[in-house]
């Protein structure tokens, strides 16, 4: 029974997160058009640009490909200085075709769909021009899925600023949306042993 | 020279109207980060005195700035806002006025940049190391927070120094607004000993081009 215990404790051990030592998150910069009242639908374009320097929770490949998050479907639940949204759909693409352009919408939601989940979030106006977004996305979905272990795929943060300025604000979109989605906490490889091997540590 | 009052106020009025079409064609240089910042005493609650400081890292810069964030390390340092007031809005949100304020931003080939855990200043020097890109100090900062601990922060730089202080037209006093939103850290990966995550943009105001030309010069555009 020790034995067992010591086991199961070494067990946990070996799979436990490591020490959260750097930030893992999907930093995008896009362009959202905004429903004209309750029950209509809010889309969110964007591209997917760590820049070498913020660690991605699923590894990329940026060299290669570009990569687009694309908000879709989002109803627009409850009015008012906060806004609620759910119900939408929320899908991180991989793509080494055609360029995202953000005056053609459908060349952000070409490729593979890497992850596709649920998102719901509340958009508040803080001063005329500027905002913030904040919200839940639960990823179900997508080719790459399974990379994630059961409890990492579900509980993830959506955070943005919003910005209505000329400056940021593509032609035919209503707001810039500037932020990142993320995990709890950051993404650790999980390594598949024997019990014999671990028994052989001890 | 002698013009009429009439020509002059056309001449006037185009000559603004060409700078006015150029500042709205969207043509402006932009840099946008991530990261984390604390206040003395924390946040919600801000009291006269407390300091703010922020330390991110950029993730995408633009050319402008003359570095690559592909593979270089932007990091961004500010320090010595000191909150002035905080006066609550009939919305529930709070309105927090700073004054002071400096932001550094250096460029580095190594990518080094450490959060760390509370407090935040040992870890520090790792956004301070590199080429100073941009230095500046604050006209104006202001921020406002909801009961939930989210908003806005919204301020204005005045750059006076480093490798691209003078990207706007050459002129070294440049001018730039630095925005974005923050959140407190529900679920999300705020490191201990910070009190906000945030995420925003720095742009440079005077980014278009100006082009320097006689009054004369103008006068012959329109004959």
């Amino acid at each position: 029974m020790k034995k067992l215990l010591l086991m199961i404790a070494a067990v946990g051990l070996a799979l436990a997160p490591a020490a959260a030592s750097a930030q893992q998150y999907f930093d995008f910069n896009g362009q959202t058009l905004l429903p004209a009242g309750p029950g209509g639908d809010l889309t969110m374009v964007s591209i997917v640009d760590n820049g070498g320097v913020i660690d991605p929770p699923l590894p990329l490949d940026f060299a290669n490909f570009q990569y687009t998050l694309v908000v879709s479907g989002l109803t627009l639940i409850t009015d008012g200085a906060a806004q609620f949204y759910s119900g939408g759909t929320i899908t991180l693409y991989e793509d080494d075709g055609t360029p995202a352009d953000f005056a053609n919408m459908a060349t952000f939601m070409d490729g593979t769909a890497l992850l596709v989940g649920s998102v719901s979030l509340q958009r508040q106006m803080f001063l005329p021009s500027l905002g913030s977004v904040a919200g839940d996305v639960d990823w179900t979905g997508g080719t790459r899925l399974s990379e994630f272990a059961p409890a990492d795929q579900l509980g993830w943060k959506f955070f943005s600023s919003v910005s209505n300025r000329s400056t940021v604000t593509q032609p035919g979109y209503d707001e810039n949306w500037d932020g990142k989605t993320e995990p709890s906490e950051p993404v650790v490889e999980t390594e598949s042993t024997s019990l014999g091997e671990v028994k052989s540590r001890f | 020279m002698k013009l009429g009052l009439g020509k002059a106020l056309v001449a006037t009025a185009l000559l603004l109207f060409a700078v006015s079409a150029a500042a709205q064609s969207g043509t402006v240089a932009l840099m946008d980060y991530s990261g984390f910042a604390w206040e003395t005493t924390g946040i919600p609650t801000s009291n006269p005195g407390d300091e703010l400081s922020i330390t991110a890292v950029a993730t995408t810069v633009d050319p402008l700035f003359g570095v690559d964030a592909s593979v270089q390390e932007v990091t961004i340092h500010i320090s010595g806002l000191i909150v002035a007031s905080a006066v609550p809005l009939p919305d529930g949100s709070t309105a927090i006025d700073y004054s002071g304020g400096m932001i550094e931003i250096y460029e580095d080939m190594v990518l080094n940049h450490d959060w760390g855990v509370f407090p935040p200043n040992p870890e520090l020097a790792t956004f301070t190391d590199g080429t100073l890109l941009l230095a500046g100090s604050f006209s104006r900062f202001n921020l406002n927070i909801n009961a939930a601990g989210f908003g806005v922060y919204d301020g204005q730089i005045d750059g006076v120094g480093g490798t691209a202080a003078q990207i706007c037209n050459g002129s070294p006093d440049c001018a730039y607004t630095f925005g974005g939103a923050f959140g407190r850290g529900v679920g999300a990966q705020i490191p201990d000993g910070y009190d906000l995550q945030i995420d925003g943009t720095l742009e440079v105001d005077a980014a278009v081009p100006v082009e320097t030309a006689s009054f004369g010069a103008v006068k012959a555009l329109y004959r």
